[in-house]
């Protein structure tokens, strides 16, 4: 068993510092295994065709198997969290020999593929990534190809496809189901189905509909919707909304005044 | 309509987080939304300072507001000036609070004029009256009201901070 978490966040060149500083005071805050943590920014990758992606970082979580030489555990994770439990817990979970650990996004939108399949939503959400970077190799293709992919889509989606997109049963040997209080997005349970909501509904989902976790229950806090999060980085071309849970972003702003004095 | 000491308070708690955003109005300054109105869903900012004082904060920009213009703000905009920031011109109504620095406020009838000139490399040598330009100064701690029937711009150097409430 390594003895270090070997962490690898997501971020921007420098608009989320405030956001990484937050993040960083609660992951040390909580942790009980030494820290190991690379920054994944646009300046440290040049020449990546970023085209198709949402944030500054998206698709560098997939340079990670490669960063780690295909060998060991690594952990990835977008810099747009807060940590409320020890992330060791996380790092140790048993892979039960697969490539990934990953959350359940039930709302994940499979797109035609998908319904013509079957399945119109949900699957694996790879904002928080564990790896078996030796394991992964088969399903991440050499960096060069990572590097340059000029489809119409994000990289991501190839990745995904080759596990099994969208097709849950597929991924049963190669992808174990993380708690899902480790990605709460926004403070909602991500695997759980809103209620009353057909997933067949291109519509999204009433935000009072979906599962709520109350503050103490959350594990690892995703702000994931660009235009809730309360720093609003200048990349994000989303208008600004105001986040739905004022207990977290009291919460937010507080750490953040904690982060910042230290 | 000097700004209250919570008002004061909100805005300066800013400094505690350093985190600034981008606004369309002032490109590449560092700037901070309070509130703005939206046809769908209006946005408030969410800072515990700003939360505790919430309805002194609208109460204060909606009466300057209604005795003015008889109407409500817009938006509500905090914006310091960094080593490349602009301030587009506009041709609304606004109440600016000039929070540090003296602060220069064109205004002319016509907006376009204050488009062609939001670089002027020598103020002094500036041809004001030819071009329909009333140049102002905003002093640190005062106001200026203005009305949508002249274009106006800040033109800010670096370091200087408004706090901007435009009403139409």
């Amino acid at each position: 068993m390594q003895d270090t978490v070997k962490l690898f966040i997501g971020t921007s060149d420098n608009h989320d510092d405030l956001a990484q500083k937050v993040y960083l005071y609660t992951l040390f805050k909580n942790a009980s295994m030494p820290l190991d943590i690379v920054f994944l920014r646009p300046k440290d990758f040049p020449g990546w065709n970023r085209k198709t992606w949402g944030t500054p970082f998206t698709c560098y979580r997939y340079a990670v198997p490669h960063l780690m030489g295909y060998k060991g555990k690594a952990l990835y994770t977008d810099v747009d969290m807060v940590n409320f439990r020890d992330i060791a817990a996380l790092y140790k979970t048993d892979l039960e020999g697969k490539a990934f650990g990953m959350v359940w996004d039930a709302l994940q939108d499979n797109g035609k593929e998908g319904a013509k399949a079957g399945n119109p939503r949900g699957f694996w959400c790879d904002s928080v990534l564990l790896i078996d970077c030796e394991k992964a190799q088969e399903f991440v293709d050499p960096i060069d190809k990572v590097i340059k992919w000029d489809k119409n889509y994000s990289y991501k989606w190839e990745v995904m496809r080759k596990l099994g997109s969208p097709h849950k049963e597929k991924t049963h040997n190669l992808v174990h189901m993380l708690d899902a209080r480790w990605n709460s997005f926004d403070g909602t349970n991500p695997a759980a189905i809103p209620r009353g909501f057909d997933l067949w509904s291109k519509e999204n989902p009433r935000w009072e509909d979906k599962e709520h976790l109350e503050l103490d229950m959350i594990w690892q806090l995703h702000l994931t919707s660009l235009s809730y999060q309360p720093w609003h980085p200048k990349y994000t071309p989303h208008a600004k909304a105001t986040h739905p849970r004022p207990d977290l972003m009291r919460e937010w702003w507080r750490l953040a005044k904690i982060a910042n004095s230290l | 309509m000097q700004l209250t000491k919570n008002i004061k308070y909100i805005v300066n708690s800013l400094h505690d987080y350093g985190v600034w955003q981008h606004e369309q109005m002032f490109p590449w300054m560092d700037s901070f939304a309070f509130f703005k109105q939206d046809s769908q869903e209006n946005y408030y900012t969410s800072t515990p300072e700003y939360l505790d004082h919430k309805e002194e904060f609208h109460n204060f920009f909606e009466k300057s507001g209604q005795k003015l213009w008889n109407c409500s703000p817009i938006e509500i905009l905090y914006a310091k000036q960094t080593d490349k920031g602009l301030h587009v011109p506009q041709k609304n109504s606004a109440i600016i609070w000039a929070l540090k620095g003296d602060i220069k406020l064109l205004v002319c009838e016509n907006r376009d004029r204050l488009l062609y000139t939001m670089a002027i490399h020598d103020y002094n040598l500036f041809n004001w009256k030819n071009r329909k330009i009333s140049p102002n100064i905003i002093k640190e701690g005062e106001f200026f009201v203005i009305g949508n029937l002249h274009a106006h711009a800040l033109h800010m150097e670096e370091g200087q901070e408004v706090l901007y409430a435009r009403y139409s």
